[in-house]
């Protein structure tokens, strides 16, 4: 009897361990089912399922902002891609603030996806030298070949690291001679400076001025919450490219001195431009929760007239329109001119060898023919077309000349948001590009002011064609001295700098891995 | 006679091992009691441990431990030259014992307070607001604490600006931010810290109030003679309880309010080894620091402990 | 007033001096953190132009009940609270099973071995392998962004097991001696004895845990990255830092306040704990003081 129940506690234990552990496992086994549905399936062959249901793709990707990513599942696009694919694409966001901590995270938990989009080049580097990502070159021979004839060997030649490429690059030509883009401006309520009696300013000492009346007049009526020129911290490095930084000279990340290369933090006005960033911190004129900003914090000021100039990129005019439609019907928005102050002024643009996104696929994706075959179907030449600009006749025209024009507004309800599911760019994109970029009258006409009102003041950063092989080459950790640069611009800004400080940076920045990207830039730079 | 008392000594060692083994297959079931929680200890508690030598590599998080490169102490040697790492434990103690200096008396003086208050249904109440903060997560509170102090639209700067003086941005202010996350703290924590003194309080024997109050000593000199000696054994366990943990000084709620304008006063070694670690990648360095911290943690509760049985007799195990 | 026994011998001066500080001074604390919770209550329930001329006080100033519907409406709020509730009542009752079997061999002395097994789990309270580690240890256990991260790994909590082993140590022997006697086996014992006596002590580990997990905002952050995984905390975490759930805000944007959408979403968080609170008083301080006073 007493046998009998020893017995029985040890079954009991042994269950009670069994259905703890299992028991907290099935829940997870529920969620997962879809995905593991998924991969038996492909497994078996991915003809026979096509008739059927789609296969399911994981995919992750940046947020570049805009109400379309909030739900890219829900763009007409995206059915048009699975009805011609065959394939459907879960698609995870990263976050808009803040992004690579969670990318980070993600690539070193290395998270099944089936393909990340990534849109920095160091990233890029980093996770490929690291033995993250799958090898591009051997998949495309495998599995797509067709992929290497579509996009152009001189994009891959950029990509490579080390022996090989990780990724299939998708990048925009432009309208410009050098296809070189410009993003960032900063943007400025054009109303309320109407309002003000004010003019759009020129120079360095008007555009200040322009922000102290504002802060002075309260023209709006928000009393202290108002603020004349709200940002994020990460805006204070699109303040130096976006046209502040040209009155200092340091609008490039790196620029050509007696044929070197210098990095922003070492060319000569950066000191300055910092001085004068705290000056107008210190003044309230810079938003003085900037440290603590998010985008959205930041949108919403300038939505809501309590900002009077944000910084932000060309592509968010339509959801921002569409945001003043609700809340001030009568704002109008522009970008200021790039500022000058003793003859310099100028904004920074990156050449097309920048891409845009790095497609890769991670290490433990499961579906890997599968979407190898996805990305190959998207870049066949008349499904890549049909995709970006739609049908002929429907939501475009075409000349005599070969220049496509846009029908709206047909084309930016079908494909307005066609850009957010590129997976790599075929040769004939420029072209198409330029369609594109009049999908919305708005958005054009803020893309032109950039980038051709503004033309003259454009200077291409010369470190933008660099390849990316050489951040494999530099074992250091880059990220550190980004960071610390990010720190460092941030509290300079708020608690002011000095030749001291200043100096300290630097050499500690360098020390951190800034030397060796000096020494590699210019290796590049001298024997290109 | 000292062959014989160690022959002695040896038996009764035998004979408590035969009893042990008695007792111990007697109540084999009891033993199997143990096994989940075990296991669960050594899976989930016991292999990070393991995981602590990575301080000693280059890790790479794609090859793991067994084929990242080994490296000696060049981790903990970066660690120490840096400046960083000491502007960062400064911090993390100068948070900690602000806390224990602040938080602590304020707990028990509220414990002595909540004691006089007689009325009962006053009483419940109060106790029951004082205890809620605590059951708010910190995303909550810092979301309030973050309201508050913002420069243009904080309750706090709008009572300095109507008294006459300059906005100040607390959460981006060097000389602020430190005072901001031990204010929060003790408004999160404070009540509830104070139901372990107010328990204690309870059990002073009444008698002793009643001959003093025959000796004529006031109100005051109860507290002073009576109360706090009462409360003396408990304070000091909370106190040891407490010291264990100040190289942990509450990473989650800084994580939470700083930003990079205060990691000069604020960035405290949890903050510092997520940043490191999990947004930098640098597994191998920040695992360093959380050795460090793990070590210097052991080292505190135990002093503490041996401190503590040696003055009042009372330990934490 | 008096019904204190020791109110016969007459108030000293003094007396009176400290009981009306007292009463002072801990109205003041309640007051300060009554109102802010008030503050944030009624901004979830002002209309807009009330909180955006910042008249809203600790009383609603009109009354809209939309925020709150957009919030109870969203999509995310949903996915997030379920997970939470899941996560919040499994993993409480995993632990409390677990807890209170490990408990009990533990409790009792006489036991061969008990201290030095104690002493294995005691350890982990004052040393461990820190965030990275365990951080990378659960990705080799390819368990993170799955529910078993947020559930598991805060299976033991060994302060609480120190509480429920401080709590049967206090049960008489004479109950389990009399119980052997009848040739009861351990499990018997502890099944029929042990544990209906111990459901104060049960209570008390539930209150903690359930808040612990349900305000836990670290873990989930570390460990969770898909959007199904989301808990209420990280939620909050979005919309108290601006990354707003656009879904809520976007239909609402005109009618209510941005603000009020938060302080909704907050509000909603935090009624299902208010809701239990009052129960959970007497537990929560029960188990403080066997927890501390005992150790």
């Amino acid at each position: 009897m007493k046998k009998m129940k020893r017995f029985v506690v040890i079954i009991l234990t042994l269950c009670l361990t069994v259905t703890m552990l299992a028991g907290c496992g099935k829940k997870v086994e529920t969620t997962e089912t879809p995905k593991d549905g998924a991969k038996v399936d492909n497994k078996e062959s991915s003809e026979e399922t096509a008739n059927n249901e789609p296969i399911v793709l994981k995919a992750l990707v940046p947020n570049q902002g805009g109400l379309a990513w909030n739900d890219p599942e829900a763009n007409p696009v995206y059915g048009w891609i699975t009805e011609k694919t065959g394939y459907k694409v879960e698609y995870d966001i990263l976050p808009a603030d803040n992004p690579f901590d969670k990318l980070n995270a993600i690539v070193a938990a290395g998270a099944d996806y089936d393909f990340i989009v990534l849109n920095d080049k160091s990233r890029y580097a980093d996770y490929a030298s690291q033995g993250a990502l799958m090898d591009m070159k051997e998949l495309i021979e495998q599995y797509a070949p067709s992929i290497a004839s579509t996009i152009s060997q001189s994009m891959f030649d950029v990509c490579v690291v080390g022996e090989t490429y990780y990724c299939i690059p998708s990048a925009s030509p432009t309208g410009r001679e050098d296809s070189s883009n410009v993003g960032n401006g900063i943007m400025i309520r054009a109303d309320i400076l109407k309002k003000m009696g004010l003019t759009m300013p020129t120079t360095l000492e008007e555009f200040t001025a322009m922000l102290q009346a504002f802060k002075d007049t309260d023209p709006t009526g928000k009393g202290s919450a108002a603020t004349p020129l709200s940002a994020t911290m990460a805006d204070l490095n699109n303040l130096r490219i976006g046209g502040l930084g040209g009155a200092f000279g340091v609008e490039s990340d790196w620029k050509d001195v007696n044929g070197e290369l210098v990095p922003y933090q070492l060319q000569d006005g950066f000191y300055d431009f910092l001085v004068y960033l705290n000056e107008l911190y210190t003044k309230g004129l810079l938003d003085t929760e900037m440290p603590t900003n998010q985008i959205a914090t930041t949108l919403e000021k300038f939505t809501t007239d309590l900002a009077l100039c944000r910084i932000d990129g060309w592509w968010s005019l339509p959801s921002l329109v569409e945001t003043f439609k609700t809340t001030n019907p009568e704002a109008a928005v522009e970008y200021v001119q790039p500022l000058e102050m003793a003859g310099k002024a100028g904004m920074s643009a990156s050449s097309i060898n920048q891409m845009d996104f790095y497609v890769v696929i991670p290490k433990n994706a499961k579906n890997v023919e599968a979407t190898m075959d996805y990305f190959a179907k998207k870049l066949v030449p008349e499904t890549f077309k049909e995709m970006v600009i739609g049908i002929e006749g429907v939501d475009h025209n075409v000349d005599a000349e070969g220049n496509f024009t846009p029908i709206l507004p047909t084309f930016f309800e079908h494909r307005g948001n066609a850009n957010i599911y590129l997976t790599g760019t075929t040769e004939d994109y420029g072209t198409y590009w330029l369609c594109r970029a009049r999908k919305n009258e708005d958005q054009f006409k803020a893309y032109s002011q950039l980038n051709f009102d503004y033309g003259s003041f454009i200077h291409v950063n010369p470190g933008s064609d660099v390849p990316c092989s050489i951040y494999a080459q530099i074992s250091t950790n880059l990220t550190n001295s980004a960071s610390f640069t990010e720190e460092f611009v941030v509290n300079s800004v708020v608690s002011g700098i000095t030749a001291e400080s200043y100096q300290d940076f630097i050499a500690e920045w360098k020390s951190l891995g800034g030397d060796k990207l000096i020494e590699k830039y210019n290796e590049w730079y001298t024997s290109r | 006679m000292r062959k014989s008392s160690a022959l002695r000594n040896k038996d009764i060692r035998q004979a408590e091992k035969a009893v042990n083994r008695r007792l111990i297959k007697k109540n084999l079931d009891l033993y199997l009691f143990l096994i989940p929680g075990i296991l669960f200890i050594i899976v989930f508690r016991y292999m990070p441990m393991y995981g602590l030598t990575t301080s000693f590599q280059e890790y790479n998080i794609f090859s793991g431990i067994l084929e990242s490169p080994w490296v000696g102490f060049k981790n903990f040697n970066m660690l120490f030259t840096s400046r960083n790492f000491y502007s960062v434990l400064r911090n993390t103690l100068f948070i900690s014992f602000g806390k224990i200096l602040f938080t602590f008396p304020l707990s028990i003086f509220i414990a002595i307070l909540i004691n006089e208050i007689g009325r009962t249904f006053l009483k419940k109440t109060y106790q029951t607001v004082l205890y809620l903060p605590h059951f708010l997560s910190w995303v909550i509170v810092s979301g309030l604490v973050t309201a508050a102090c913002s420069p243009s639209t904080g309750i706090i700067n709008q009572v300095i600006v109507g008294l006459g003086g300059q906005p100040i941005s607390f959460l981006m202010d060097n000389q602020w931010f430190r005072t901001v996350v031990i204010a929060s703290e003790a408004w999160k924590e404070v009540g509830y810290s104070a139901i372990v003194f107010i328990a204690a309080l309870t059990g002073i024997n009444p008698e002793l109030y009643e001959a003093a109050k025959v000796d004529g000593a006031g109100k005051l000199r109860q507290i002073i003679h009576i109360t706090l000696p009462g409360m003396l054994s408990i304070i000091l366990l909370m106190f040891i309880l407490n010291l264990g943990n100040v190289l942990n000084a509450n990473t989650e709620e800084i994580l939470l309010m700083y930003n990079p304008t205060v990691y000069k006063s604020g960035d405290v070694l949890g903050t510092f080894i997520y940043r490191t670690g999990v947004s930098q990648m640098n597994y191998s360095y920040a695992t360093a620091i959380g050795l460090f911290e793990s070590l210097v943690g052991l080292l505190l509760v135990l002093t503490g402990n041996f401190t503590s049985k040696r003055t009042t007799g009372r330990s934490i195990w | 007033m008096g019904i204190k026994p020791s109110s016969k011998i007459k108030k000293g001066k003094e007396a009176i001096l400290v009981t009306a500080f007292a009463y002072l001074f801990i109205t003041i604390l309640v007051l300060l953190i009554i109102f802010p919770l008030m503050h944030v209550v009624s901004k979830a329930f002002s209309e807009e132009w009330a909180i955006s001329s910042g008249s809203v006080g600790i009383f609603p100033v009109g009354f809209q009940f939309d925020a709150m519907n957009s919030i109870i409406g969203s999509q995310r709020f949903l996915v997030a609270f379920g997970n939470s509730v899941l996560i919040t009542v499994l993993g409480t009752i995993c632990t409390l099973v677990v807890t209170a079997f490990t408990a009990f061999p533990l409790s009792l002395r006489n036991l061969p071995h008990m201290k030095k097994i104690l002493l294995f789990f005691v350890f982990t309270m004052y040393f461990s392998g820190g965030i990275i580690p365990t951080y990378l240890l659960y990705n080799a256990y390819g368990i993170l962004d799955t529910r078993i991260v947020l559930i598991v790994p805060g299976l033991i909590n060994v302060f609480h097991l120190l509480i429920i082993k401080n709590f049967y140590e206090d049960i008489p022997e004479s109950i389990i001696e009399s119980a052997k006697v009848d040739g009861a086996s351990n499990l018997t014992i502890f099944l029929r004895f042990i544990v209906p006596l111990s459901k104060p002590v049960y209570a008390t580990i539930v209150v903690f845990t359930s808040v612990m997990i349900w305000n836990n905002y670290f873990g989930p952050m570390m460990y969770v990255n898909s959007p199904e995984l989301q808990t209420l905390p990280l939620y909050l975490r979005d919309m108290i830092s601006k990354a707003t759930d656009i879904q809520a805000k976007i239909a609402m944007m005109q009618e209510v306040s941005e603000e009020s959408i938060t302080a909704a979403a907050i509000v909603a968080a935090t009624v299902p704990i208010l809701c239990v609170y009052p129960f959970m008083q007497r537990y929560f301080v029960k188990g403080m003081t066997i927890g501390s006073t005992k150790g």
